[in-house]
């Protein structure tokens, strides 16, 4: 895997002059037991959220494709089932009816609806005035819920307040289930019915990694690279704006096609292009800056090896790894990433109304037929047209 | 200087070990003498003639035939009787401060040690016969100059060989003392159990005595014999333990100190404090005197917050972790 | 009997909220344990408990963190497959038959603070660290577990509830009430760990929360405003018997078998203050890791007579 490469690239090129190898060096050649080089990277790529949850685009649409196919076959057995048991009461004008109105939701249709409750999830969460974190955890469990079912198998309402529930007591904000249930206006056995349904979905992880403690971070980071460059009251602002374009990114793929401070830099590009340019090149960029400079210079002197201990890390010569980051890749990561973001649009209302009402009789066909019988009877009604006489038409 | 030299002077005056050829001063008439040499020349000289020549400043040695300017500051005691040995022990010792590779530094190849230590062996060889001193001595500086850094970690290394001896002879003199102490704690409980017991079976008997007629006498010893056994003292479970640590005195396995420089009592592998979990190149660097952070600064105000030990450079460090942690990690070329 | 991957073959413990059972692992024939969580037991649905060991250990990975292997769901029951660890610190502290050295110890509290150190890493806070916590494997490794206590590091308004930690290993911040202490609670319960493994009895062993600040302030002195700043804010400090902290010489005598570096370190976990507490970082960096005795080889240390 990966593990390797990052580990090789993390490692410092022999800079030294003299015969005295690097400090790395000495390391790997003498491994006690156990030794094992994990950056700060590794442990990202050691969380559940990277080894569960991330995706490369086409990952992500297989499996979802795959869930949607699953869910497919099952209503269009189900359908079957139906006519089969049904057939002698079905007329021809029903059978018409269910093959035109009665069929499963597509992977697009799916997505739709998965979308549009998160965003309920979100607003329900916010109105129950819970903490940023809680909020995202909830936003996060649902749609990682329906990545693994579909919203034929399991109506996405019921799994609204499960979710916000679990996601509190994962995040340390423990409501009794009585008091949330009041709360949400819901009750005790529906929040608990499919809270071991999620958890297993979710396969048992439960830690996430939001973007905000990011966002905290770079917030600190920006003004020790532009420092003094930067107006502290204008980023004050920027933070407010990017905290909320976070939880909207939450509602979208990108968290499983980027890493948090990826997503973040993404966030921070959309507001104010100009700084991160700064910032990253500063950071990362080719050519000589100043602080650049510095930190090479720094670099060569801690290349003296250490000889007290052959991992001590003196706060002064901590300094990146050469080649670690590529500034240009870096940035056409985050561009992909913004792109992304603003591709993500929002369902409407009706439109989810439609997606919501199909999914619901393509499982209930019977339902759909008498629906359609007593509006068609009201029509007809309406019309003075006795029913009988158009069935016979139809005949 | 040459052999030549040296040995020629010997001869001059090296008749009375015991005797300064200076002030004809004897060891056996005052056995308080002491003899410094210089190794400018390494000629013998006694103590009160060193003061009495060189304390107004550098002067010519006093043995016939040598030429050589001397200062009191760089007289010696003599260690070895033969002063030629002296000699070379010196420069050993200067040769190997700057040549104090060892056996690891060659990845234990044996061959190529082998050959660097003959090499140094020549050097050492040429500097003690006055051979190409100056070409010598210019390859001296040379090496010591490219290898700074290695000649000062092996230097380290063989300091820390040094302080895990004396360390191991502290640990061992800190032990012993402990023991002794704890020897004479057990030595006076006992006496004073002994008293004790005296008393108590007395006591007992002639309680036994007054009340009702019989009391078994050997019952009562026994008795008192175990209320004392059962009161073992806790400085003998102290040294009990005591022993068991000097048993298993871990310095004790490690004595094979080989000469300076050589190899050191520790396991061939250094000690990992983190065994290579943390990042040695975190791509950011703490600097909290930069940051404006209003909101974490104005709880650090708080004595609350102070009181139950919260931190902002925690606060700070942890939110820059996860600033860039992960960043590297492309996920469609990584999970591809 | 619920799996096909591993079965259940002995009943070794039970607590209020799991059944602990060994077993193996069917395709492999390794031995594991399995701790089967009641969670019908729960009028709130999911334990916190449950919740907490699940999120964390799924996350963590290292040699002194206990390794959980698999988990699933049968009846309605959670179970954790977990690495089979046959004994823990307080049965061999308590067994007299075992005789260990200084050399012994030193690898425990290496293979421990190495394990902290990976959770505090993670951002994480154990909160419940004791021998009794500290599994040892088959082949002597320690193991941090029980991670039903842990949380992640709080934001920065996060309060938090200082009833957490088993009393004796308790720190002084979580006796007064703090609501935003660190990671300095660990290093505290490790640092009692330490005397209790040099000692082999409990060094602060409070009857009661009352009697425990008792014990801990008349064995390492009462806390001032002094050493440890805005510490006479707590609620309660006023009431307190003020006691001096112990001298090196006490401390030399109490811990008879220690070096001066031994004692430094566990000085240094046992500080009252926790601002000037050490770090795990700072304990696995100290002089006592560096002298000798080097840390036994934790396969060589004798568990059992």
């Amino acid at each position: 895997m990966s593990q390797t490469q990052s580990k090789e690239s993390s490692q410092v090129p022999d800079l030294s002059t003299d015969k005295t190898p690097p400090k790395e060096e000495v390391e790997e050649e003498e491994k006690p037991p156990y030794y094992k080089r994990i950056t700060d990277d590794d442990l990202y790529r050691n969380s559940s959220q990277y080894r569960m949850w991330s995706y490369t685009a086409d990952h992500l649409r297989e499996k979802r494709s795959e869930t949607c196919q699953r869910a497919t076959e099952v209503v269009n057995r189900k359908l079957e089932e139906f006519v089969n048991t049904h057939q002698d009461e079905l007329t021809e004008e029903d059978m018409k009816i269910l093959k035109l109105k009665a069929s499963p939701l597509t992977m697009d249709e799916e997505l739709k609806l998965i979308n549009f409750y998160s965003k309920k999830v979100q607003v329900i969460a916010q109105h129950l005035n819970l903490p940023t974190e809680v909020v995202a955890t909830s936003i996060t469990f649902f749609r990682r819920f329906y990545l693994e079912n579909s919203v034929s198998e399991y109506d996405p309402k019921n799994l609204v307040h499960t979710t916000i529930f679990l996601a509190c007591k994962s995040e340390n904000y423990f409501i009794s289930v009585d008091s949330f249930a009041k709360k949400a206006k819901s009750s005790r056995d529906a929040i608990l019915k499919y809270e071991f349904k999620l958890l297993e979905s979710l396969k048992f992880s439960l830690l996430n990694h939001h973007p905000y403690k990011p966002l905290h971070g770079f917030f600190l980071d920006i003004q020790t690279v532009l420092h003094g460059k930067v107006d502290l009251k204008y980023m004050g602002q920027i933070y407010d704006r990017c905290k909320k374009r976070i939880t909207d990114a939450l509602l979208t793929d990108v968290v499983y096609l980027y890493t948090p401070p990826q997503i973040t830099l993404a966030i921070l590009l959309m507001e104010d292009e100009q700084l991160v340019k700064r910032y990253l090149g500063m950071k990362f960029g080719k050519e000589e800056t100043p602080e650049e400079g510095d930190i090479d210079s720094k670099k060569k002197d801690a290349s003296a090896p250490d000889t007290e201990d052959t991992e001590s890390k003196d706060k002064e010569s901590t300094k990146k790894a050469p080649e670690d980051i590529n500034f240009d890749k870096l940035f056409s990561v985050i561009e992909e990433c913004k792109q992304t973001l603003k591709n993500s649009e929002s369902v409407s209302t009706e439109e989810a109304k439609r997606v919501a009402a199909k999914n619901y009789y393509c499982q209930k066909p019977d339902i759909l037929l008498q629906k359609l019988k007593r509006k068609k009877e009201a029509t007809d009604l309406e019309d003075g047209e006795p029913t009988s006489k158009k069935q016979k038409l139809d005949e | 200087m040459s052999t030549q030299m040296i040995t020629g002077t010997m001869d001059d005056y090296d008749d009375n070990k015991d005797m300064c050829p200076i002030c004809k001063t004897d060891r056996y008439l005052s056995p308080d003498l002491k003899f410094l040499v210089n190794p400018e020349c390494y000629h013998k000289i006694c103590e009160n003639c060193v003061d009495r020549i060189f304390s107004l400043g550098p002067a010519q040695c006093p043995y016939k035939h040598c030429d050589k300017i001397l200062r009191k500051n760089k007289f010696k005691t003599q260690v070895f009787d033969d002063v030629a040995v002296e000699k070379e022990v010196d420069i050993r010792k200067r040769v190997f401060n700057v040549f104090n590779k060892t056996l690891e530094d060659f990845n234990d190849n044996l061959e190529e040690y082998n050959k660097y230590l003959e090499d140094v062996e020549e050097i050492v060889y040429n500097l003690d016969h006055g051979i190409d001193v100056e070409k010598t001595e210019e390859k001296l500086r040379t090496y010591e100059e490219l290898n700074k850094q290695l000649i000062l970690n092996n230097l380290e290394r063989s300091k820390q060989a040094m302080e895990n001896f004396s360390q191991r002879q502290q640990f061992e003199k800190d032990m012993k003392l402990k023991k002794k102490l704890l020897e004479r704690q057990i030595e006076e409980e006992e006496r004073f159990n002994k008293e004790w017991a005296k008393k108590e079976i007395v006591n007992r008997l002639s309680a036994a005595a007054a009340g009702t007629a019989g009391g078994d006498t050997n019952d009562v010893i026994e008795g008192v014999r175990n209320t004392v056994k059962l009161k073992k003292s806790s400085a003998r479970r102290k040294l009990e333990e005591l022993n068991l640590v000097l048993k298993n005195n871990p310095y004790f396995a490690n004595t094979n100190m080989a000469g300076a420089g050589g190899a050191h009592p520790r396991s061939s592998i250094p000690y990992t404090p983190f065994n290579g979990d943390r990042d040695l190149h975190q791509r950011f660097a703490l600097q909290e005197d930069k940051y404006s952070d209003p909101l974490v600064q104005e709880l650090e105000k708080r004595s609350d917050y102070t009181a139950s030990g919260f931190r902002s450079d925690y606060v700070y460090e942890r939110v820059l972790t996860e600033a860039f942690m992960g960043l590297g990690c492309v996920i469609s070329e990584e999970r591809a | 009997m619920s799996n096909p991957n591993y079965s259940k073959e002995k009943k070794v413990g039970e607590g209020t909220y799991a059944v602990v059972y060994l077993g193996k692992q069917l395709a492999s024939g390794k031995s594991i344990a399995i701790k089967e969580i009641k969670t019908s037991e729960f009028k709130d649905g999911l334990d916190m408990s449950a919740i907490r060991e699940v999120k964390y250990l799924q996350e963590l990975d290292h040699p002194n963190v206990i390794n959980m292997i698999d988990i699933f769901m049968a009846y309605d029951n959670l179970n954790l497959v977990l690495e089979f660890l046959p004994t823990d610190l307080e049965v061999v502290i308590k067994d007299q038959n075992v005789l260990f050295t200084p050399a012994d110890i030193k690898a425990w509290m290496l293979m421990t603070l190495r394990g902290v150190y990976h959770v505090h890493r993670n951002f994480i806070l154990h909160r419940d660290l004791k021998p009794n916590n500290l599994l040892i494997s088959p082949d002597g490794i320690i193991k941090v577990a029980d991670f039903g206590l842990a949380r992640a590091v709080p934001g920065p308004r996060e309060i938090l509830t200082s009833n957490v930690v088993t009393r004796w290993y308790r720190a002084p911040e979580l006796l007064f009430g703090a609501k935003h202490y660190t990671y300095a609670v660990d290093v505290w319960s490790i640092g009692v760990i330490f005397a209790e493994l040099m000692l082999r009895i409990p060094y602060l062993p409070g009857q009661d929360d009352v009697n425990q600040m008792e014990v801990t302030f008349r064995a390492l002195g009462t806390p001032t405003d002094k050493v440890w700043p805005e510490v006479s804010t707590f609620p309660g400090y006023n009431k307190l018997q003020i006691y001096p902290p112990p001298s090196r010489d006490e401390l030399r005598k109490r811990f008879i078998a220690a070096t001066e570096n031994a004692l430094t370190l566990m000085e240094n976990m046992l500080m009252m203050n926790p601002h000037t507490r050490w770090t795990t970082a700072q304990c696995l960096e100290c002089d006592y890791f560096r002298e000798l005795p080097e840390p036994s080889n934790p396969a060589d240390i004798k568990l059992s007579k």
